[in-house]
């Protein structure tokens, strides 16, 4: 869910609102080809960064199509998705919109996203020079969802200054949770407003649904139809969670959201020395910090091994949309290498074409040369997992969280809780929706 | 609703049998003349109207009865409706808990606005209601509220109410209260919103009571003080009774007010935590605009309406009664 | 109604007399306590304003204070400047305008008219056409929220303030308040003009429009607070900022930045200003039609 999973960049964000109307306006002369016109390209608020590459994108690509011109509808990140839906609903779809991993489900069984297989076959675009990874990730009952110039998953940010005091080893790839545990209880001190915590776990789905999967749990059934949030793995996966924070090993989300303060803010500040929660992503606000040294590490391995949730930021083209060959020309333009070379000094994750990693566009960016972020996310990728196959994804997620709220906070207990929660999302899960027939 | 009755003493005098509709013939029927109507008139009367009654023919009546039509639907609006009779409703009653939990937080809501609204109002109503220099000054201050936008008010109360700076807390630790994060904690977010919405509403259904006290008329007063009654026993025989019927109508216009919640809960809990704050329309706006579910969202608001047509009936057939005793 | 109505007018002027005369020592001193407990009451009433204003004037570091500093050490205009400078303010400033003027307006006119054809000419079908328009007051807008926003995909108007406007600029709320006023003129008058051959139309703009001064107003004031302030429409048909109102701007930058608290209050000052000036110049005509919106669901 792009929403939740950029959510934490706000603090450059105000800038994207300025941004609109700044799109670029080129000519729209020659009609040569039905794959002309002015098409419209959807991106969430929050992320200023790439708005601005996209905005050289979109520069680089009108040059070379002096037909068609691309026009960026910058749209608030918050209820972003519900925001494209309504105008693809409404009858005003933008051409090419950006969505998540989440919604993909949905997409397609709602058919409101063309499916791009067809038209990579048509129009010779070789998929395979993207990670297999991706285009599984991106695939949903044969459907191609859309495309993506990069990729991202759950990874774990530390404190390595904290783990130096302390004289404790840092994190490895073979780490398991027990080992994140014991590190937690030792990198622990003081109270009060002074304390410092060994971790700071943000129990919002992407990290938690991790967790789960490494416990060899699992959210649904495969089909997404029979919810097994209550199976043994996944409340052991929960009872890990909760102990950190019954523990004070993390500060809880309640404690979290009392002081205003998400969890990479507590990171941040240098008040905890471990982070779980964010994606590749946050190494962009913690670029800036000084006051300690800081790496990142793949998520630690639970009894069914690793399992990171894969953060799939793609580009999909509406199914009404007025100019879909324009649209799949520009993104055809934006994997291109030209393309990629463009915006990957900007994206948040990895490019999606592995040979472009060593290309210098990348690997001398200033986030690759000074901070290891391109080794933790390799080792992870032969361990992303993909969202759950849900249909109604946004209704279920939302009683999902209404009742870890109470989890959580340890007013419910996690068996008792999620019993209830599976039998009342039974026919969601069934019919694709609670009102359904 | 009060103005029903006028509808028959209406200066130009239309009969109680205007309900029949104009004529196609070209020439008027024997009984227009009966009733003093003339072509030229009704023509007339039909271009002033027209505007209006072609807006309320699409906007009110066309939307309510395509509400009622969707509402038997199931529609996502991407692919094509589905015609399932009255299973939306049946989903609603029987198979789906977060409907009742809706409602139940929107009854919750309502418990705690109307009691705190009524009192305070009218204490507030029994305040204002002096000659005292200046008045209108305070009125307009008690105004500011009512008037203002709830994206501003909510501004302004998420930090009342916020944890850490806010000035509740503030205020309660100088009594020795512990901070409480009011809007973070399922026990208190509920309490908390009801308290912004009395806050907002005080000045509106003061405005009511003040119409009511001053249609008291003096003389009881005297009457009572000459009896020996002080200021409570006045209130007590004198003012209550006498309000009744405005503290009935202020009731049921809050109640209905009450019922319509939702911008300061999208604006200050998103219906969290936990549910804890899911009123009904906020998981009515959810159904609609986050999952799609148009048909169900429309059987919802049916719902809604129902409910909302009974208060109102039935303060529609209190006031009757009320009126009818009173001039009996 | 119309008798509390009539009643609210003079008292906001006057109030009633007092009931008795106690002895003057023990008047004063309930005079006093009056006093005090309006002031109180006014204080807690305006307190959040107080502080939106103070807010929106310092800087980020005050707003963290606790407790909280009511006088801001360095005014901080640059809040209000930033607001400009990194959203499209005066967009959705003209955005609000244009359409809070484009419904008022409409609303005056349509309500008007169709208040004359119901107060001052007799024609058949007007006692059940005027059933229907009390009917239509019962009925919760939630009602009409679904098949309006599907009606306005049929019509293309998704994100453009059509939606806003067209659906709004009929309110039977506003014909039913016209109209209990246009009963209040006198006939004589209407039959003057008769006489000297005025029609429907003449009367109509001649007679009772600059009569009705006083109760167009009301609904002006009524209607222009009610869509300037409106939220969940536009939350629902609008999607791109350049379309957004004030309110939905700000309701963006409440949910998005919900910790840019000058900013914040600083747009919820500019989102205010236009209401407290309008309220304070008409709060006589406001006041007056608070007595009517009982009748809206």
């Amino acid at each position: 869910m792009i929403r939740r999973s950029r959510a934490v960049r706000l603090s450059v964000a105000v800038l994207a609102m300025g941004l609109i109307g700044a799109a670029c306006s080129g000519s729209s002369g020659g009609s040569k080809t039905s794959s002309t016109g002015t098409i419209t390209v959807a991106e969430p608020s929050d992320n200023p960064g790439d708005i601005q590459a996209r905005k050289q994108l979109a520069d680089q690509f009108m040059k070379l199509h002096p037909d068609i011109s691309v026009k960026i509808l910058v749209i608030p990140a918050e209820g972003y998705d519900q925001k494209v839906l309504t105008l693809i609903a409404g009858g005003k779809p933008p051409d090419l919109f950006v969505s998540g991993d989440v919604q993909i489900p949905n997409m397609v069984s709602k058919n409101y996203a063309y499916n791009l297989d067809t038209f990579a076959k048509k129009g010779n675009f070789d998929l395979s020079k993207l990670y297999p990874q991706i285009i599984q990730g991106l695939t949903f009952n044969g459907n191609l969802a859309g495309l993506t110039d990069n990729w991202d998953t759950q990874v774990m940010y530390y404190n390595k200054s904290m783990f130096q005091q302390a004289g404790v080893s840092p994190p490895t790839a073979s780490w398991t949770w027990q080992d994140f545990q014991s590190a937690a209880q030792q990198l622990t001190q003081g109270s009060g407003t002074q304390k410092q915590y060994g971790a700071v776990f943000d129990p919002w789905f992407a990290p938690l649904y991790s967790t789960i999967w490494s416990y060899g749990g699992n959210i649904t059934s495969a089909d997404g139809k029979t919810c097994e949030i209550n199976q043994p793995p996944a409340i052991q996966a929960i009872d890990f969670i909760l102990n950190l924070y019954k523990q004070g090993l993390s500060p809880s989300p309640q404690a979290m959201s009392q002081q205003g303060q998400g969890a990479e803010q507590i990171f941040l500040s240098g008040r905890a020395a471990m982070m779980i929660g964010s994606g590749r992503w946050a190494a962009y606000d913690l670029q800036s910090v000084k006051r300690f040294q800081w790496a990142m590490a793949p998520l630690p391995k639970g009894p069914a091994g690793r399992a990171n949730f894969f953060h799939l930021s793609m580009f999909a083209i509406a199914h009404n949309s007025q100019h879909p060959q324009a649209a799949w020309q520009f993104l055809k333009y934006m994997l291109s290498k030209n393309g990629i070379e463009t915006t990957i000094g900007n994206a948040q994750g990895l490019p999606s074409i592995p040979s472009l990693v060593k290309d210098p566009a990348f690997a001398n960016s200033a986030l690759v040369k000074q901070h290891d972020t391109v080794k933790p996310m390799l080792q992870s990728l032969p361990t992303v997992h993909r969202a759950p196959n849900i249909v109604a994804f946004n209704e279920f997620q939302d009683k999902l969280d209404a009742v870890m709220d109470g989890v959580w906070s340890g007013k419910q207990d996690p068996k008792t809780a999620l019993d209830a929660f599976c039998k009342s999302v039974g026919p969601l899960l069934q019919n694709g929706s609670a009102a359904g027939a | 609703m009060a103005a029903v009755p006028e509808v028959g003493t209406a200066p130009s005098g239309a009969g109680p049998a205007g309900g029949v509709p104009a004529p196609v013939d070209l020439r008027p029927p024997s009984w227009w003349k009966r009733k003093g109507y003339t072509r030229r008139d009704t023509v007339a009367a039909f271009i002033f109207l027209a505007p209006s009654l072609i807006h309320f023919m699409i906007f009110i009546l066309g939307l309510v009865v395509a509400s009622l039509v969707i509402s038997t639907w199931q529609w996502d609006l991407l692919t094509p409706p589905h015609e399932v009779g009255l299973h939306n409703y049946a989903t609603m009653f029987f198979h789906d808990p977060l409907f009742w939990t809706s409602l139940k937080a929107t009854l919750y809501f309502v418990l705690l606005t109307i009691p705190t609204g009524i009192i305070l109002s009218l204490a507030l109503a029994m305040a204002v209601n002096t000659k005292l220099r200046g008045i209108v000054i305070f009125r307009t201050a008690y105004f500011i509220p009512v008037v203002s936008s709830m994206v501003a008010v909510a501004v302004v109360w998420r930090w009342v109410f916020n944890n850490d700076f806010g000035i509740l807390n503030w205020f309660l630790g100088l009594f020795g209260v512990h901070k409480i994060d009011w809007l973070g904690n399922p026990v208190t977010a509920m309490p908390a919103i009801a308290l912004m919405s009395v806050w907002k509403g005080l000045g509106f259904t003061m405005t009511l009571f003040l119409a009511g006290l001053q249609g008291i008329p003096q003389h009881l007063y005297e009457a009572a003080e000459l009896d020996g009654a002080g200021r409570w026993k006045q209130f007590v025989h004198v003012t209550w009774p006498l309000l009744t019927p405005t503290t009935f109508f202020v009731s049921v216009i809050s109640i209905i007010g009450s019922f319509n919640v939702f911008d300061a809960v999208y604006l200050m809990t998103q219906g969290g935590p936990g549910n804890s704050t899911t009123v009904y329309n906020f998981y009515l706006f959810n159904q609609a605009f986050r999952y799609f579910h148009m048909g169900y969202a429309a059987a919802m608001a049916w719902i809604l309406f129902l409910i909302i047509a009974a208060l109102s009936f039935l303060q529609f057939r209190f006031l009757n009664r009320r009126v009818q005793y009173e001039l009996g | 109604m119309s008798l509390v109505e009539e009643k609210q007018t003079e008292a906001s002027e006057a109030g009633p007399k007092p009931v008795a005369l106690p002895p003057r020592n023990r008047k004063i001193g309930r005079k006093a306590l009056a006093y005090l407990a309006l002031t109180l009451l006014a204080a807690l009433a305006l307190i959040p304003f107080l502080w939106m204003l103070s807010t929106s004037l310092k800087s980020l570091d005050e707003v963290f204070l606790f407790p909280p500093k009511w006088i801001p050490s360095k005014l901080q205009f640059h809040n209000y400047t930033s607001l400009w400078h990194d959203f499209p303010m005066s967009t959705w400033i003209f955005n609000s305008v244009k359409v809070t003027l484009s419904v008022t307006i409409g609303v005056l006119i349509t309500s008007s008219m169709a208040a004359y054809a119901f107060s001052r000419i007799n024609f058949p079908g007007r006692n059940i056409l005027f059933y229907m328009y009390l009917g239509a007051l019962m009925i919760p807008g939630w009602v009409m929220l679904v098949p309006n926003f599907v009606l306005m995909r049929k019509l293309g108007w998704i994100d453009t303030h059509w939606a806003l406007i067209i659906p709004a600029i009929g309110q039977p709320f506003g014909t039913f308040l016209l109209r209990q006023f246009f009963l209040t003129i006198p006939k004589e008058l209407e039959e003057a003009a008769r006489v000297d051959g005025a029609g429907h139309f003449q009367i109509f703009t001649k007679v009772i429009l600059p009569l009705a001064k006083p109760a167009l107003a009301t609904l002006f004031v009524f209607q222009f607070l009610a869509i300037w302030n409106e939220f969940l429409w536009p939350l629902i048909v609008l999607n791109s900022p350049q379309k957004f109102t004030v309110p939905l701007g700000l309701g963006y930058l409440n949910t998005a930045h919900s910790t840019d608290w000058t900013r914040l209050m600083a747009g919820s000052v500019i989102l205010l200003i236009p209401v407290v000036i309008l309220f304070t110049v008409a709060q006589r005509y406001y006041v007056r039609g608070i007595a009517l919106t009982g009748l809206k669901g």
